[in-house]
């Protein structure tokens, strides 16, 4: 067992524990923090596999930006005192869920992988480094998406600011 | 020949400018003469062609432009002129034109008056495009032009209910057989490859009889609904809803003769097939007999003469079925000017005694319109074959030549002969002379038409008294079309396969000479039978209607299921409304029980129903919860995730 | 490299269930907005372990239009609670029944 097989195990564990927690803990809270460990994990996992920008990235964006706006919500919005699940849909989705993680389980090991014909081969990889290859490929091939993301962004931003605002534009106007 | 292409499209332009003009600029009596300009100058220019063929006997195939190419085969807008189509252009253009100048008097202050002559130039263009054609493309175009024309026309005065059904029943009656001449030209091209007649004759030779036999009868079907021959002739007298000028025009002289002229025009095809010339004869001689029994009955003026046209129209065919083309095409030219004689003194009458129909209501009229009287009599005597007038010289030749090849053939044509004679003279003694049957009030007002109506009465009667002594010269002239053995156009091959077809009247020898003729039908025992049974036939007429010797109800009423059967037309109309009308209505109401009550309402109602329990049940799942959706949505996931996993 | 990347997919597949059945569950609707975040790292995964099986680098770009896109769902999602719950004080997805009519 090498140092890469340790890492994939214990980190995906680490992500499927943390992601029971996001599901079923009943505190809101404690979903929150759950999820801060799923992605930790999950950046692991990217670092495992090479690619150390969506590592970093996962980390700063994710783990950070995003749960930031999830804490600042649930500290606006007062704590659910409600159920926290419906046993009525557990009773649907848990044995469905099931059933497609054994069928996507399935299609994953046994299906048949197209043949790998990208140029950033291990060798290639190791010369130039992963960051360096994404970004190029992202600011030349995709470049018209990355703008476009972007301008979503803005949008995004906009939007945000007007549906947290509303009430008062409301006001102002009665 | 170039100037030739002014014939069809002179009466084209005047329809232009008349529809264009009409009714804003050009008004009542501008448009009328605009269109017998426009009809006059084809006249012109057709009887000059006429005069040049009959020099040459030549003929002139004039390609105008290409219509639309079709794979190798281009069908072109042409004028094909020998002595045939030129004879054929003749009659067209010269009696149009006499009946567009009396139209202008009986129109007058009509308030669709512009409409009219609009209406009667396209057709004159329809026919002349059917007459000059080269192809069966061109002649089917011209084909249902005149038959949209008679369509418009007999429907002019659309707000008379009877006008318009009896429109719609002459379209849709014509199209039967119109339906089969298209699926004989489509043979036609099937077979040869082409469709212009000079090339389909040269290849007749090469091609099965059963095929050119198939080609023959389906082209005659046309020429069937056309002419009005039975079993489709029940259109034609009700088509004289229209303005008594298109009965003239359209319903006499020149539209029904299309299908006469169609099967002389492709002589060579009819010839080649011996089933095809005996049914056309058979046709013909049915019509003939049959119409002429009809004719006897009835009551309406302008049907009366319809029902003679039905049975000239049968003569006409009974010659092309001898094998005496000849004969046929000249009693179509004679016929052509007696019988819009015939038409046109019927119309000057009803314009005289405002338009009442019924001949039990007319009577005496001879004194108050003279002209009109005597040409009517002129045309009458020309129809019940008397000579000097030319339907004895056209009509005669026909029985005789019947006598010596068919003796069934004979027996009808010459009996049909006596009784054209009783009804035509029937109708002159009854409107003509007679006693006084006419209403008081309208008496008063009977005068006689004016000039620009009796002048083309007088020209055509003109026309019908001399017209037979010209006999052997139509003969002659008509001989580079219609006699194999001088028709250039053939080859050697086609000549002896015609010439073959033709057999059945080689032994026949009819003098060709009008003098002659005469002087041998006075002679000889069968044309002197002929010629009694015809004077006969108006001694009858004399004795029963003018006389009153025999009471016309006393023989009604002795042979009343003979009436019976003619009156009710041989209740043709009635077994066509039973079976087509009756029974179309009745297997609607069956279709309309089993198929839309049954079948088609109770698939609809039924989805219905079904689909609104499925939606009873169905809502059950519309919680409206987010939370439901999405597990739905799992489910959906998880089934087509299967059925691609385990399906493919 | 001693673990396949099938079974990186194979793992990818599990966290995209539990954020399934996690979205299907809650009753609390940021906590379904919490499980559609797992979903979309289920997703990443499964990109990346395509990249290095297949020697490309074009889905760790979509991996990043995927945190941008996530950025903007959170932003967008979480005014929506928020304007959810000025309307109707409360943030349970059984009550939220407009679709109903």
């Amino acid at each position: 067992m090498d140092l890469h097989a340790i890492a994939f195990w214990s980190f995906s564990a680490l992500a499927v524990i943390s992601a029971f927690g996001v599901v079923f803990a009943k505190n809101i809270v404690y979903n929150i923090l759950s999820l801060i460990a799923a992605l930790i994990a999950v950046s692991g996992l990217f670092f495992n596999l090479g690619a150390e920008l969506l590592g970093a990235l996962q980390i700063l964006i994710y783990a950070v930006a995003i749960v930031v706006f999830y804490v600042l919500v649930i500290s606006t919005v007062p704590e659910y005192k409600g159920q926290s699940v419906d046993p009525k849909y557990m009773l649907i989705s848990i044995p469905t869920g099931f059933a497609i993680f054994l069928e996507l389980s399935y299609v994953s090991i046994y299906g048949a992988w197209a043949s790998s014909t990208g140029i950033f081969t291990p060798e290639v990889m190791q010369d130039v480094g992963n960051i360096k290859a994404v970004s190029s490929m992202l600011f030349t091939k995709y470049l018209f998406p990355f703008e476009v993301a972007s301008l979503i962004l803005l949008v995004a931003m906009i939007g945000a600011i007007l549906l947290g605002r509303k009430e008062q534009v409301m006001e102002e106007n009665q | 020949m170039e100037y030739l292409w002014v014939i069809p499209f002179s009466p084209l332009i005047a329809f232009i400018i008349i529809s264009l003009f009409g009714y804003k600029l050009l008004k009542e009596p501008l448009s009328g003469i605009v269109a017998v300009i426009g009809v006059a100058i084809s006249a012109v220019f057709s009887v000059y062609g006429f005069y040049q063929v009959s020099q040459t006997g030549d003929y002139y195939d004039l390609k105008l432009f290409t219509w639309m190419p079709l794979g190798d085969y281009n069908i072109s807008v042409s004028i094909l002129w020998d002595p045939l189509s030129a004879l054929m252009t003749c009659v067209v253009t010269v009696v149009s034109t006499f009946i567009f100048i009396f139209a202008t008097g009986y129109m007058k202050g009509d308030p669709s008056y512009p409409r009219f002559f609009a209406y009667l130039s396209l057709f004159v263009f329809m026919m002349l495009m059917l007459t000059l054609a080269d192809n069966l493309v061109q002649l089917f175009f011209g084909w249902e032009g005149v038959g949209l024309a008679s369509y418009l026309l007999i429907g002019f005065w659309h707000y008379k209910k009877s006008a318009s059904v009896a429109a719609l029943e002459a379209f849709i009656v014509n199209r039967v057989g119109d339906w089969l001449f298209l699926l004989g030209v489509l043979l036609a091209f099937i077979t040869f490859g082409t469709l212009d007649y000079l090339d389909i004759f040269n290849k007749i030779p090469e091609v099965g009889f059963w095929t050119i036999t198939a080609i023959a009868l389906l082209l005659f079907g046309g020429a069937v609904g056309k002419s009005a021959q039975i079993p489709l002739h029940i259109w034609l007298p009700n088509a004289m809803e229209g303005p008594t000028p298109v009965s003239a025009l359209i319903h006499a002289a020149t539209m029904v003769a299309a299908g006469v002229y169609m099967v002389a025009r492709i002589m060579p095809v009819f010839a080649s097939s011996e089933i095809a010339l005996d049914t056309v004869l058979y046709i013909g001689t049915m019509s003939a007999f049959i119409a002429a029994t009809m004719g006897l009955v009835q009551n309406d003026i302008k049907r009366i003469i319809a029902y003679s046209t039905l049975s000239q129209l049968g003569y006409m065919f009974a010659a092309e079925g001898l094998g005496l083309f000849k004969d046929g095409m000249f009693h179509l030219a004679s016929h052509a000017v007696f019988k819009a004689l015939l038409f046109l003194a019927a119309g000057s009458v009803l314009v005289a005694i405002h338009h009442i129909l019924d001949v039990q209501k007319m009577g005496q009229l001879r004194k108050y319109m003279p002209i009109t009287a005597a040409t009517f009599l002129v045309g009458a005597l020309a129809l019940a074959g008397i000579p000097p007038f030319s339907g004895f010289f056209s009509k005669d030749p026909i029985i005789e030549a019947a006598y010596e090849i068919n003796w069934v053939v004979w027996v009808l044509l010459w009996s049909g002969a006596g009784l054209t004679a009783f009804y035509i003279f029937r109708l002159y003694f009854l409107a003509f002379e007679n006693g006084d049957r006419l209403d008081p009030h309208i008496k008063s007002h009977v005068h006689e038409s004016p000039p620009n109506m009796t002048i083309p009465l007088i020209v055509l009667a003109t026309g019908a008294i001399v017209l037979g002594f010209f006999r052997e010269f139509f003969m002659n002239f008509l001989r580079p079309s219609l006699d194999p053995s001088q028709m250039k156009f053939l080859s050697e091959e086609t000549k002896i396969v015609v010439e073959e077809g033709l057999t059945r009247a080689h032994h026949v020898h009819i003098v060709e000479d009008a003098w002659h003729f005469l002087v041998h039908s006075l002679t000889s025992p069968l044309g002197l039978l002929i010629l009694f049974t015809a004077l006969g036939g108006i001694f009858m007429a004399f004795l029963m209607y003018q006389l009153r010797v025999i009471d016309p109800v006393w023989m009604a009423n002795t042979f009343r299921p003979i009436y019976l059967l003619f009156y009710n037309r041989w209740y043709f109309d009635h077994i066509y409304y039973a079976i087509f009308a009756y029974g179309y209505y009745k297997l609607s109401k069956f279709m309309w029980k089993a198929g839309d009550r049954f079948l088609i309402d109770g698939i609809v109602n039924g989805s219905g129903k079904v689909s609104m329990s499925f939606g009873d049940i169905l809502r059950l799942t519309q919680t409206g919860r987010i939370s439901a959706y999405l597990a739905q949505m799992v489910v959906g996931i998880l089934v087509f995730l299967s059925l691609f996993l385990f399906l493919s | 490299m001693s673990i396949p990347y099938e079974y990186y997919v194979a793992l990818s597949g599990l966290l995209m269930v539990l954020g399934l059945v996690g979205v299907t569950v809650r009753k609390n609707i940021i906590a379904v907005l919490l499980s559609t975040e797992l979903m979309l790292n289920a997703v990443n995964i499964a990109f990346v372990a395509f990249d290095m099986k297949l020697h490309d680098v074009a889905g760790q770009v979509f991996v990043f239009f995927i945190l941008t896109i996530a950025a903007a769902e959170a932003a967008i999602g979480l005014g929506l609670v928020m304007a959810i719950y000025r309307l109707r004080k409360d943030v349970d997805v059984e009550k939220l029944t407009e679709l109903k009519l």
